[in-house]
């Protein structure tokens, strides 16, 4: 092997070590946008059916939601707000981003668990895009809360929705492992009601 | 040197590829088949973008021209639906869920229909797209996105599928109808 192809072969390496480096990390939406102010998110009053924690599941949701632990917590302060309240009047873009459990649609059924619908930002005049909307509806099946058992085939509410809202608020997937924002969780974890240290940098490199 | 330089670039691609939302949860194919009605390939004829009736969701229709009926019936033309889209400029994202451009050549497992229109099974757990190798071997590509997250039932890994050869592909299909008791076709 020639000195020459040795540095060359060094030099691919370091930069496949970088450029895979940058892969197991956070992925912000494309084009990057964020909330001019901290969003208020209205979760569904009536709750989620077939949660049987005295309360269907809305307190917990919206304080997983708003959680320390959470996106809240991550060091750029409150970045997310939630309140329990009616959803009567849910419509795509219309500024108010809602958690939805009852899917009026039809959106989210069969093997879809929940689906957030993003797309309405603006420009700013500076270049950078202003999200003004995102709506969050979840289907009818398999859902726990912490505040009762959970089944093999249950999936936590809180997990879920903290990661939903990490899309909401302009949060891509990422390749971390254990990650809020990882994009695949088994039943019964909770594991994504709290964020890790890669959910933490993306929050903070947006607001 | 040129291959180390193909696979830098696709790094660098998958690195900044647009994500968005939604959760779903795992579907294998016998699930798959266990709730479509057909399994057709056909290619996207015409796409079209709408406010549902109600004037809340953003709906998108694509007609489907069937090339082959894999599994069960499905008339020559196929009307399918999804959520999202993109009417006069008003975008609704809605990662997850199946998107047709005209031109396009796939496999979909259709879920039974109502009044002519039918969905996806499986939402993009249920579309492949059909592309050709340098050689011109075709391959059922799956649909699914990076921007999926995707659960498990009792605690199994999620491995996302891979590409398949057309023709396997379809054989595959038809094995696993049969092994489920469904002979057809």
């Amino acid at each position: 092997m020639t000195k020459t192809r040795i540095i060359s072969l060094s030099a691919l390496f370091v930069i496949a070590c970088l450029v895979a480096g940058s892969v197991s990390a956070y992925v912000l939406l494309s084009p990057r946008r964020t909330w001019d102010s901290d969003p208020n998110v209205i979760v569904d009053n009536r709750g989620q059916a077939n949660i049987a924690d005295g309360d269907f599941g809305r307190s917990r949701t919206r304080n997983a939601i708003v959680s320390s632990a959470a996106w809240n917590g991550a060091g750029s302060g409150t970045v997310v707000n939630a309140t329990v309240g009616s959803v009567s009047s849910w419509r795509l873009g219309d500024g108010i981003p809602m958690l939805n459990f009852r899917d009026p649609q039809g959106a989210c059924s069969g093997n879809c668990l929940a689906a957030t619908f993003t797309g309405y930002y603006t420009r700013r005049s500076d270049g950078t895009y202003r999200i003004y909307d995102a709506d969050i509806v979840t289907s009818n099946r398999d859902w726990a809360s912490l505040g009762e058992s959970c089944s093999g085939s249950e999936f936590y509410i809180e997990g879920v929705m903290v990661h939903e809202v990490g899309h909401l608020l302009g949060i891509g997937h990422s390749n971390v492992g254990g990650a809020t924002m990882y994009p695949s969780v088994s039943a019964c974890n909770n594991g994504p009601a709290s964020t890790e240290a890669d959910d933490d940098n993306a929050i903070n490199s947006l607001y | 040197m040129k291959r180390l330089s193909t696979v830098l670039f696709l790094f660098v691609v998958l690195a900044t590829l647009p994500l968005g939302a939604s959760t779903f949860v795992a579907m294998d194919r016998a699930e798959l088949i266990a709730n479509s009605e057909a399994v057709v390939q056909g290619t996207v004829l015409k796409v079209n973008s709408f406010w549902d009736p109600s004037g809340r969701m953003v709906m998108t229709e694509a007609l489907v021209r069937v090339e082959e009926t894999i599994l069960g019936d499905a008339p020559s033309i196929v009307r399918v639906q999804t959520f999202g889209g993109n009417v006069d400029g008003f975008i609704v994202e809605a990662a997850g869920f199946p998107e047709f451009k005209a031109g396009q050549r796939m496999v979909l497992f259709l879920s039974p229909e109502k009044a002519g229109i039918a969905k996806v099974a499986g939402y993009q757990f249920g579309q492949f797209h059909i592309r050709k190798d340098k050689a011109g071997i075709e391959f059922a590509v799956p649909a699914l996105d990076l921007g999926v997250n995707v659960v498990t039932k009792n605690g199994r890994p999620f491995a996302r599928p891979q590409a398949v050869r057309l023709d396997t592909f379809k054989d595959q299909v038809r094995e696993t109808a049969r092994r489920s008791g469904r002979f057809e076709n």
